[in-house]
C-alpha cells in the first residue's frame, strides 16, 4: 500500500494571521461576554465551575469522563476524582496536592505518564490553579445550569431614566461596564411593524399603522402590544413555535409516510396560546393530560405531543424496533423541552460531561415504556375526536363512560381468573391443518384476481402491479395446496411437552391449530386457552413475536368420535384492548361454522348462544380508531401497493382511509405486535359442558394474519379447564355489561370524529419491564427491572407519588427545579431578540454557551416562575414593552465592530422574517390572507412532482378558494417531502424535535419570493388592492397622483411604513417600465376580474411587477 | 489530535494553495462585504468560550494514522474541545480549503436504491450455484433478524453467468456489458456492512451516519466543508430517476441539524430544472434585471440606513439568483450535447430517466458542481411481483443503468475528470444467498434484505483501479475478510476530499456532531491508490 502524504495547507502567513486575530478575539470573547477574570487566584478562592472544569473539560474528560475511564480514571464525579486508579494512586486527594495523582501527572517530565497524555503541558496558571484547588479541597461544584436560579437584587445604574421594565436594569448595567450607551428608541413604525410580526406572525394593517401614529398618549405602544397579544393570530404565531418542538407533521414519516390525523393537537396548541394557558399547565398537560384526574378531550389531545414520534410502516420492519425508538425520542424530546439538556447521548454510555449516569437515562426511560401505542400502522391507540368542537362535552361523556365500564368488565373478568383454581388440560394431539384455508383463500384470490382485471378505474401501472401480486399469491398458495394436499391431512409439526404444545419452524403459520386432549374435570364451566412466550422472564423486556387468533372454536369429541360444537356465552379477555376489540367486532366470528356465508348470517342475525351483536351501521365504518384497523393492517404492509389511498388525505375528515381489505373478520384474541407476557382468553360455555367418558376436547385456532410482514403464528399454547360454576353465574351480568358497552360505543359512532393518536398507559398487568440496554441496542439487555426516576443531579422525585408521566410532568414545575424557567425565559427571549440569553438553546449542559446575562436570566426565570405564575402573555408584555426591545436596530459601525452579535443588546433587534412569516405576510398585504383558525391541513400551490413517495397512493392537490390562502401553519406538513418554500426559509423538516432555527440568506430564497407563483399571485392581488384602495382615497386627482398613492399604498403594505422619497423614485421607474412593456401584460392570471383585464392591464401590470419588488426587499424580509 | 501536533516529516505544506483559496473566498465580494466576511472570520470564534485548540484546527491528520486501530486514536468523543472545523456562519457557501491535499474535489454518488442484488452482478459465488434449493444452513439464521424471510429458506444460486473481465481479471456478471469495459477502473469494496434491514433507515444510515431521522447527509457535510466552486449553482444536486423517490425521502440529502442552507437541492427533469428557477410567464430576463437593479438599489439604501451585514448578503444572493437562472437552466439542458454523445449515454432529452441524470451529473461536475447525487430506484428484488424479481424486473434495472454509467465513466476521463472526480455506486445492503420462501411455486425469484454483506463500487478520485478489496464466505452471505463498515466509507470518501472525518464537525446538542459519529471509523487506506 502507497502511502498517502496529505500536505499541510494551512499553515501559512496568511493563516497564522487570521490564528493571530483569532485568539486576541477569543480573548476578548472571553472578556467581553463573561467577565471571567483570567485566574480566580486573586480572590483567594478557587471556584470549581470557573476554574477548574473548563481545565478539566478541555484536557482530561476525553479520556476520562463518562464515556471512557482510561486507568479507572473519571473527572465527572467527586467521588470518582477522589478514588484510586489503576495506577494505584488516588487521583485526588482532597487537601493535598502533593499526594494527589493529578498533580503528579501534570508535573512528569516522562512522555509516558505525563497528562495529558501525548499532549502540551498545562500552563503554568492552570497547575497552579490545580494545586490551589485540591488544597481547598477539591470540591466538585454542580454547574451553574443544574444550581436553582437566585434572587436577584437590581443592579445599581446611571441611567436609570432609560429603564421601562426591571430587566432593563440588568441589560444597562451590563453596558454601562462595558463603556456603551443604549440605542435611541426605534421609530414608530420600524417598532409597530417589529413588534406585530413578533406578537403575531403578521405585518400591521395600514389602518394600525395611522391609529399609532396618531396615537400621542404616553402608553401608546402598550395598546398596541396588549391589542397584539390578545389577537387570535398570537396563538399561531406562537405554535409556530412550539411546532417545532412538537415535531407536529401530519404524515408518520420513514418510508411510506402515509398521513396522520393530528391537526386536533395543533389547534390546541393554538388555543392553549391564545387562551394564555399558564407554561406549567402547558406542559403538564402535554406530558400528561390523559393521567389528570378528569381529563378531558382536550386534556387527552394535549397528549398528542409525545404521539408525533415517525412511525416507521416500512414492510418487514420490526415494530418494537420503533416503539423503542420512539421512546427515546419521547425522553430526548421531554428534557430538550423542558430542560434544555441532551439525554441521547446518554443511551449509551453516561454522559460524556454532564453527571447523568448511563443507568439514569435508563430510569426516565421507564416512565415512557409504560404506553400501549407500538409502532402499528393505524396508529392505535386513538381517541375519537369531533370534527366540530361544539360537540367535544358529548363525546367526553361517552368515552368516559366507556373507560369506566371497560374498566370494571375487565376488572371482573380478571379477578375471577385469578380466583379461579385452573386444571391443566393435558394436550395430547396438536396439528396444523392448512388445507382447509387456502380451500378459502385460493377462490377468494381468484375472484380478486377477476376483479382486478375488470377494474377500468384503476390506473395502468397500478392496475399491473395489482394483477401481478394476486396472481404471485395464487400461485404461492396453489403450490401450498398441492404440498398440503401431498401431505394428506394436516401438519404434525409439534412438540408436546408439559402438557402444553409448541410450533416447530415447518409448521405452517396460516392454518388451524387443531389442539386436543381429555378434561381433567368431568363438567366444564369455563376453558382458558393460554399463549405464553417460549421465555417468559426475557420477554417481559425483549418480547416474542406477537400474534393474532382470527377464530377459535371449541368441540367435544366422544369416545365414537362423533364431533360437536361447544357453544359460548362469551369470551372473557385477559386486556381492555382485547375486550375494546371484543366488543367492537362481536364474538359470533369466534364461534361460528366454518362456512363463510353462514357467518355473515350470523352476523346480521345474533345466536342466542353468542352475546347479541349487531353489525355496526356503516357510519361508523369511517371511524378508523378500532382495534380491528390495528389487526387488519397487519396483513402484509406490502399489499399497500397495490392498494393504495384512493383519496387525497385531506379531502375529508377522514384522511386515513382503510387501507386493507382483511377477508377474515378477527377475533379479538392478539398480542399485537409483540408477545410481552402470557397471554389468555377464557371461553364461558352457554351451559356447563358435561364431559363423556373417554370424550375429547379439540379447541380449533384460525390465524391467517401477518404481523411485520411476516405470517403471525402462535408458538406455545397450554389449555386449562374449570368447574366453577361462577362462571355460568356471571353470563348474564356479562352480557348485560357488554350490551350497554356496545350501546355507548353506537352513539359515539354517531359523531363525527377523527382517529387521532394519545397517549394511553398500559395497565399495571401489562407493563414492559425496563432494563438498561448495552451500549444503547434494544437487543441486549442488563440489570434488574428499573423503577423509573430522574437523573440524580437533579431534584429529588417526589416520596410517595406514583411513579408516572403526571408526576414526572409535574415535578419540572417544582420550585427547586434549576432548568424549566431558565429554558422557558430563554426560549421566548430568543425568539424576540433572535439570540439566547444562552445561545445554545439546545444544550444548557457544561459544554453549552455560559449566558450573556446570568443574572438577568435568573431573575426573568423566577420572576416568570414566581410572580408571574407562568403566565406566558405576561411575560412576553415585560419583553416587548422593556426598552431594551424598543431600541432602534440601526447598527452603528463601533457597535459592529465591538459586538456583531448583538449579545449586548446596545441596539433594538433585527430578524429575518421566519418561513411562515414571510408567506402570510405576502397574503396578508395583498388582502388575500384567509383567517381561518384550525381544523385539517391545507395544502396551497406548490410545484407538480413534489410528493412521490414509494407505496404510497396520497396526491397533493393545489387547493382551491380560501384554503389556498391559509396561515403557513395550517400547511400540510409531510415529513419525507416538506412544502418546498418553507423549507428553503428555514422551516423544519418536524423529523425530530428542533430547539432553534438558524436563519440562512441563500439565492434559492429570492428565488421563492421571485418566482414562486404563491407570490405571483399575491403580488397580482396586491396591485388590484392598490388600486381600489387609492380609488376610493382619491376622487378627483391627476394620474401622478394616483400613482404616487398607489405606490405608498402597496409599500406601507407590504414594509409597514411609506416609502422614502427615493424608494418611490425607483418605484416608479419600475412601474412605468412595466406598463410599458407589452409583454408584461401577460402576467395577468386567471384571478383578475375580467373586467379589469382588458381596460386597465398595462396598469394592472405595472403595479404588480411593484409588489413583486417590494416582496423581495430586505426590508420586507426583516423584522 | 494531541498527539500529532508535530508536523509529520512526510507531509508537506504549500502555502500557495491555501492563499489561492482564501483569495478565491474573497473575490467578488463587495468592500462591505469583505469586511463582513473578515469580520465574521473574528466572529466565528465568539461562538466559542476556550481558547485552547486554536492552533490544532489548521493540521491535518495523516493517513496511517487515520488508518490505525481506532481505540489508541479515536478522541471522537472529546471533539468538541477542539476547534476542528469552523466555517463563517454569514458565508455558509464559501470555498474553503480542505484540511490536506484532496485526492477529490467532488463526488457523484450512484445510490441504487432497493439495495442490488451483489450476487447477480459482482460477488460471484460458484459454490452457491451447486447447493441451489437445498435447504439453507440454520447457522445462517441463528440469531438473525429478517425483513421478510420465515421457517428455513432455500438456497439460490446466481441468476446470471460470469465471467472474468479486463487485465484485472475480476469476476463479473452478464448483465453489465458497457461496465464491464471500466472494470480495469473500478475499486470493489464487497465486504461492506450495515446495521439495518429496512430500506428507509438503512438509506439514512448510508447517507447520514445514522439510521434515524434527523442528521445530515453526506452531501451536506461535504458542502459544509468545502462550499460550492460555482456560486450559480447549488453546491449539493440530487436528480431521481426510477419513477419514485428513494424510501428514506428528502431526508437522505436534508441538512439534519446543519443550517439548512447545506441540504441537497432536488433538480427535476420536468418544470423548473431548480425550484422556482424560472421567472414567471411575461418576466423576460431584462424584464427581470431591471427589476432587480430597482431591488439592489432599494436593498442598498437599507444598508445605508441600519447597517445591517445581513442586508449585503442578500443583495449579493439575489445577484447570484439572477445567475443561477441562466447557469442553472442552461446545464439541465441536455438538448446541447451531441447527437454521438446522447446515443453514448442512451440519452434523450425530456425524460426522467437515469441516463439523462449521468449526463446531467458530467455537466454538474464540469461546472464545479461538489456533490452530485443521483438516485436510480427499483432494485428491492424480493421476487415478489415481475417488476422486483431478479429474473425480470432486475434485467431491466440493469440495462437502465449500465449503458449510462459506463458512458459517464468514458466521458470523465477523457475530459480528465475521472482523476478528481470520485464516482461511488451502491445500494443500502446486500440480499440474501437465499430465496426468499414466500415465493413459493411463484415464477419470479428474489432475495431478502441481507445487512451483513453487500458490495459497492468507487473510481476515479484517488482510489485504487481495476482492485478488490474485502471477501465474503463461499455463500456471498457473510464478511470473511476485511469488513468495512458504512462509516468507514464514509470516512474514506471525507479522506478523499481532504478531511479528517474526525475534525469535520459541527457542534449540536452538546456534541462535535460528524458524519462518521461516535462511533469508532476509519479510513479504508487499502482502496487507496
Amino acid at each position: 500500500m502507497k502511502t498517502v502524504k496529505p500536505s499541510r495547507l494551512r499553515t501559512t502567513i496568511a493563516t497564522l494571521a487570521t490564528l493571530f486575530v483569532a485568539i486576541v478575539a477569543v480573548g476578548f470573547a472571553r472578556r467581553a461576554l463573561h467577565s471571567r477574570e483570567a485566574a480566580g487566584l486573586h480572590e483567594g478562592h478557587t471556584n470549581f465551575s470557573r476554574d477548574i472544569r473548563p481545565i478539566l473539560n478541555q484536557n482530561c474528560v476525553g479520556c476520562h469522563g463518562g464515556v471512557r475511564q482510561k486507568g479507572g480514571v473519571s473527572f465527572i464525579f467527586r467521588d470518582e476524582a477522589s478514588g484510586t486508579g489503576k495506577s494505584g494512586h488516588r487521583t485526588i486527594v482532597p487537601g493535598d496536592p502533593n499526594g494527589s495523582e493529578l498533580m503528579v501527572r501534570v508535573l512528569s517530565r516522562d512522555s509516558e505518564a505525563h497528562m495529558p497524555y501525548h499532549g502540551p503541558r498545562l500552563n503554568d496558571q492552570q497547575i497552579e490553579l490545580l494545586r490551589q484547588w485540591i488544597k481547598e479541597g477539591a470540591q466538585f461544584d454542580d454547574y451553574w445550569a443544574f444550581v436553582a436560579p437566585k434572587p436577584q437584587s437590581l443592579p445599581e445604574v446611571q441611567r436609570k431614566g432609560w429603564i421601562r421594565q426591571p430587566l432593563d436594569t440588568f441589560v444597562v448595567a451590563r453596558l454601562e461596564t462595558e463603556h456603551l450607551s443604549p440605542s435611541p428608541e426605534a421609530g414608530k413604525s420600524e417598532l409597530l411593524r417589529r413588534a406585530s410580526l413578533d406578537i403575531t406572525g403578521l405585518p400591521p394593517t395600514p389602518q394600525e399603522e395611522a391609529a399609532f401614529a396618531a396615537d400621542d398618549s404616553s402608553n401608546a405602544y402598550e395598546k398596541q402590544v396588549d391589542r397584539l397579544l390578545s389577537s387570535p393570530r398570537y396563538g399561531e404565531r406562537w405554535a409556530s413555535m412550539w411546532l417545532d418542538l412538537a415535531r407536529y407533521a401530519d404524515s408518520m414519516g420513514f418510508e411510506k409516510d402515509l398521513s396522520r390525523n393530528v391537526w386536533p393537537y395543533r389547534d390546541w396548541v393554538v388555543n392553549a396560546f391564545n387562551r394564555n394557558m399558564p407554561y406549567d399547565q402547558f406542559l403538564i398537560r402535554q406530558l400528561a393530560g390523559d393521567l389528570l384526574p378528569n381529563a378531558t378531550i382536550n386534556d387527552r389531545i394535549a397528549t398528542t405531543f409525545h404521539r408525533l414520534t415517525p412511525n416507521n410502516d416500512e414492510g418487514g420492519t420490526d415494530d418494537e424496533e420503533y416503539r423503542m425508538i420512539a421512546v427515546m425520542d419521547r425522553v430526548a424530546t421531554t428534557w430538550q423541552v423542558t430542560s434544555g439538556v441532551t439525554m441521547n447521548c446518554v443511551q449509551c454510555h453516561s454522559h460524556p460531561y454532564d453527571p447523568i449516569h448511563h443507568a439514569d437515562y435508563y430510569k426516565s426511560l421507564a416512565f415512557f415504556n409504560k404506553q400501549r401505542d407500538s409502532d402499528l400502522t393505524e396508529d392505535t391507540p386513538v381517541l375519537p375526536v369531533p370534527v366540530d368542537q361544539t360537540q367535544y362535552p358529548a363525546a367526553d361523556k361517552l368515552e368516559d363512560d366507556v373507560r369506566a365500564l371497560v374498566d370494571s368488565i375487565e376488572s371482573s373478568d380478571r379477578a375471577m381468573e385469578a380466583a379461579t383454581s385452573w386444571k391443566q388440560l393435558p394436550i395430547e394431539s396438536a396439528a396444523a391443518d392448512d388445507l382447509v384455508i387456502l380451500k378459502d383463500k385460493i377462490p377468494a384470490l381468484e375472484k380478486a384476481l377477476d376483479s382486478a382485471k375488470k377494474n377500468a378505474r384503476l390506473p395502468a401501472e397500478q392496475k399491473a402491479e395489482r394483477l401481478v401480486s394476486t396472481k404471485k399469491s395464487l400461485d404461492e398458495s396453489r403450490t401450498q395446496m398441492a404440498a398440503a394436499e401431498k401431505r394428506n391431512g394436516p401438519a404434525k409439526t409439534f412438540t408436546l411437552k408439559n402438557g402444553e404444545a409448541f410450533a416447530n419452524p415447518e409448521t405452517p403459520a396460516q392454518s388451524i391449530y387443531q389442539i386436543a386432549g381429555k378434561s381433567p374435570v368431568s363438567q366444564i364451566t369455563a376453558l382458558r386457552i393460554q399463549i405464553p412466550p417460549i421465555d417468559a422472564q426475557k420477554a417481559s423486556h425483549t418480547p416474542e413475536e406477537g400474534f393474532i387468533v382470527n377464530r377459535l372454536q371449541v368441540f367435544m369429541v366422544t369416545a365414537e368420535g362423533q364431533k360437536k360444537l361447544v357453544p359460548m356465552a362469551y369470551f372473557g379477555q385477559d386486556s381492555e384492548e382485547n375486550l375494546m376489540a371484543a366488543e367492537r367486532e362481536g364474538e359470533p366470528p369466534l364461534a361460528a361454522p366454518e362456512n363463510p356465508g353462514a357467518r355473515a348470517a350470523v352476523k346480521e342475525k345474533p345466536s342466542n348462544t353468542a352475546s347479541t351483536k349487531i353489525a355496526l351501521k356503516s357510519a361508523s365504518a369511517l371511524r378508523l380508531n378500532e382495534d380491528r384497523a390495528a389487526k387488519t393492517s397487519q396483513h402484509d404492509k406490502r399489499v399497500d401497493k397495490a392498494k393504495p389511498v384512493p383519496a387525497p388525505p385531506m379531502k375529508t375528515a377522514f384522511a386515513a382511509a382503510p387501507r386493507t381489505i382483511q377477508e377474515e373478520i378477527p377475533s379479538p384474541f392478539a398480542a399485537l405486535p409483540k408477545l410481552f407476557q402470557a397471554r389468555w382468553m377464557i371461553g364461558v360455555p352457554a351451559e356447563p359442558v358435561i364431559v363423556g367418558r373417554d370424550a375429547q376436547l379439540e379447541i380449533n385456532i384460525k390465524q391467517v394474519g401477518d404481523i411485520d410482514s411476516k405470517p403471525a403464528k402462535i408458538m406455545r399454547v397450554r389449555i386449562d379447564v374449570s368447574d366453577d360454576a361462577r362462571w355460568t353465574q356471571s353470563i348474564g351480568k356479562h352480557k348485560a355489561n357488554t350490551d350497554h358497552l356496545f350501546a355507548l360505543d353506537n352513539q359515539i359512532h354517531d359523531i363525527l370524529t377523527v382517529p387521532v393518536p394519545v397517549m394511553v398507559e398500559q395497565q399495571p398487568y401489562e407493563r414492559r419491564a425496563t432494563l438498561e440496554f448495552e451500549r444503547g441496542n434494544f437487543l441486549t439487555k442488563v440489570g434488574p427491572d428499573l423503577e423509573p426516576d430522574v437523573p440524580a443531579i437533579f431534584p429529588k422525585f417526589p416520596k410517595g407519588a406514583p411513579r408516572n408521566r403526571l408526576t414526572l410532568a409535574k415535578w419540572f414545575f417544582q420550585p427547586d427545579q434549576p432548568l424549566t424557567a431558565r429554558v422557558a425565559v430563554n426560549r421566548y427571549w430568543e425568539e424576540l431578540f433572535g439570540t439566547g440569553i444562552v445561545e445554545t438553546l439546545e444544550n444548557f449542559g457544561s459544554v453549552g454557551e455560559l449566558p450573556s446575562h446570568p443574572e438577568l436570566l435568573d431573575y426573568l426565570a423566577l420572576h416568570f416562575q414566581n410572580d408571574l405564575h407562568w403566565n406566558t402573555k405576561a411575560l412576553i408584555r415585560e419583553i416587548v414593552t422593556s426598552a431594551t426591545y424598543r431600541q432602534s436596530a440601526v447598527e452603528t459601525p463601533q457597535l459592529l465592530a465591538r459586538d456583531p452579535k448583538n449579545r449586548l443588546l446596545a441596539r433594538g433587534p433585527r430578524q429575518r422574517l421566519t418561513a411562515e412569516m414571510v408567506r402570510d405576510q405576502a397574503l396578508l398585504a395583498s388582502g388575500l390572507l384567509d383567517t381561518t383558525v384550525g381544523g385539517p391541513p391545507v395544502m396551497p400551490p406548490q410545484p407538480a412532482g413534489i410528493w412521490n413517495s414509494v407505496y404510497s397512493g396520497e396526491k397533493w392537490t393545489d387547493a382551491t378558494g380560501s384554503n389556498r390562502y391559509r396561515r403557513a401553519i395550517y400547511t400540510f406538513v409531510k415529513r419525507t417531502s416538506g412544502y418546498p418554500s418553507a423549507l428553503i426559509f428555514d422551516a423544519s423538516d418536524r423529523d425530530v424535535m428542533l430547539p432553534r432555527r438558524i436563519p440562512t440568506n441563500t439565492p434559492l430564497q429570492a428565488l421563492v419570493t421571485l418566482n414562486d407563483p404563491v407570490y405571483q399571485e399575491a403580488s397580482n392581488a396586491l396591485a388590484l388592492r392598490v388600486i381600489d384602495m387609492t380609488r376610493s382615497q382619491l376622487n378627483n386627482s391627476t394620474g401622478e397622483d394616483i400613482l404616487s398613492e398607489q405606490l405608498c399604498n402597496a409599500t406601507k403594505l407590504v414594509l409597514s411604513r411609506p416609502p422614502t422619497d427615493g424608494e418611490l423614485v425607483l418605484l416608479r421607474q419600475a412601474y412605468e417600465r412595466a406598463f410599458r412593456n407589452q409583454s408584461s401584460a401577460r402576467l395577468l392570471r386567471a384571478n383578475y376580474p375580467p373586467s379589469t383585464r382588458t381596460s386597465r392591464s398595462a396598469e394592472i401590470a405595472g403595479l404588480t411587477t411593484v409588489g413583486n419588488i417590494l416582496f423581495n426587499l430586505d426590508a420586507a424580509l426583516v423584522r | 489530535m494531541r498527539e500529532h501536533d508535530h508536523d509529520d516529516p512526510k507531509t508537506s505544506s504549500d502555502p500557495h494553495i491555501a492563499e489561492e483559496q482564501e483569495r478565491a473566498a474573497l473575490t467578488g465580494m463587495l468592500p462591505a462585504e469583505k469586511l463582513a466576511y473578515l469580520q465574521a472570520q473574528t466572529r466565528r470564534h465568539f461562538l466559542r468560550n476556550f481558547t485552547a485548540g486554536v492552533g490544532t484546527m489548521f493540521l491535518g491528520a495523516s493517513l496511517p494514522e487515520l488508518c490505525r486501530s481506532v481505540h489508541a486514536t479515536d478522541r471522537s468523543i472529546d471533539g468538541n474541545l477542539r476547534i476542528d472545523f469552523v466555517r463563517d456562519p454569514s458565508h455558509p457557501l464559501s470555498v474553503l480549503p480542505p484540511q490536506f491535499a484532496p485526492t477529490a474535489k467532488r463526488i457523484i454518488y450512484l445510490h441504487m436504491a432497493g439495495a442490488p442484488s451483489q450476487l447477480e452482478l459482482f460477488d460471484y459465488k460458484p459454490d452457491l450455484a451447486h447447493l441451489d434449493g437445498k435447504d439453507c444452513p440454520q447457522s445462517f439464521l441463528a440469531g438473525k433478524r429478517f425483513a421478510f424471510i420465515t421457517g428455513v429458506p432455500k438456497l439460490l444460486g446466481p441468476q446470471y453467468p460470469f465471467h472474468r473481465a479486463g487485465q484485472s481479471g475480476q469476476w463479473i456478471s452478464d448483465r453489465l456489458p458497457h461496465l464491464e469495459k471500466h472494470v480495469d477502473d473500478l475499486c470493489f469494496i464487497k465486504s461492506m456492512k450495515t446495521d439495518q434491514f429496512n430500506h428507509a433507515p438503512a438509506q439514512l444510515l448510508v447517507q447520514t451516519g445514522n439510521a434515524r431521522l434527523g442528521y445530515a447527509s453526506i452531501g451536506s457535510w461535504v458542502t459544509y466543508g468545502l462550499g460550492t466552486e460555482n456560486q450559480n449553482l447549488p453546491g449539493f444536486i440530487v436528480l431521481i430517476s426510477g419513477g419514485n423517490m428513494p424510501d428514506g425521502g428528502k431526508q437522505l440529502w436534508g441538512s439534519g441539524f446543519l443550517p439548512s442552507v447545506y441540504q441537497g437541492v432536488q433538480c427535476q427533469s420536468h418544470g423548473d430544472p431548480v425550484l422556482y428557477l424560472k421567472n414567471p410567464e411575461g418576466v423576460s430576463r431584462q424584464a427581470r434585471r431591471s427589476m432587480l437593479d430597482i431591488v439592489d438599489e432599494i436593498n442598498r439604501q437599507e444598508h445605508k440606513e441600519f447597517g445591517d451585514p445581513e442586508t449585503v448578503s442578500r443583495i449579493a444572493q439575489y445577484e447570484m439568483a439572477f445567475r443561477m437562472q441562466m447557469e442553472a437552466t442552461d446545464t439541465m439542458d441536455i438538448h446541447k450535447e451531441s447527437a454521438a454523445t446522447l446515443a453514448a449515454y442512451g440519452a434523450r432529452p425530456g425524460e426522467a430517466s437515469f441516463a439523462n441524470n449521468c449526463l446531467v451529473a458530467r455537466r454538474l461536475a464540469e461546472r464545479g458542481v461538489r456533490f452530485i447525487q443521483l438516485y436510480h430506484w427499483g432494485w428491492d428484488s424480493h421476487g415478489a411481483a415481475a417488476k422486483e424479481a431478479l429474473n425480470l424486473g432486475f434485467q431491466d434495472r440493469c440495462r437502465e443503468t449500465d449503458q449510462p454509467i459506463g458512458a459517464l465513466l468514458d466521458d470523465l476521463k477523457q475530459r480528465g475528470m475521472l482523476e478528481d472526480t470520485l464516482v461511488v455506486w451502491g445500494g443500502e445492503f446486500g440480499r440474501t444467498s437465499m430465496k426468499e420462501n414466500r415465493n413459493g411455486g411463484s415464477p419470479f425469484v428474489g432475495r431478502d434484505h441481507n445487512p451483513g454483506a453487500f458490495t459497492i463500487w468507487m473510481a476515479g478520485g484517488g482510489v485504487k483501479s481495476g482492485y478488490t478489496h474485502g471477501k465474503t464466505d463461499a455463500m456471498g452471505y457473510e464478511i470473511v475478510k476485511d469488513p468495512v463498515e458504512v462509516r468507514d466509507l464514509h470516512a474514506t470518501m471525507l479522506y478523499a476530499l481532504g478531511f479528517d472525518h474526525r475534525k469535520l464537525n459541527y457542534p449540536y446538542q452538546g456534541l462535535e456532531q460528524k458524519l462518521t459519529t461516535v462511533n469508532p471509523a476509519r479510513v479504508v487506506g487499502e482502496v487507496l491508490a
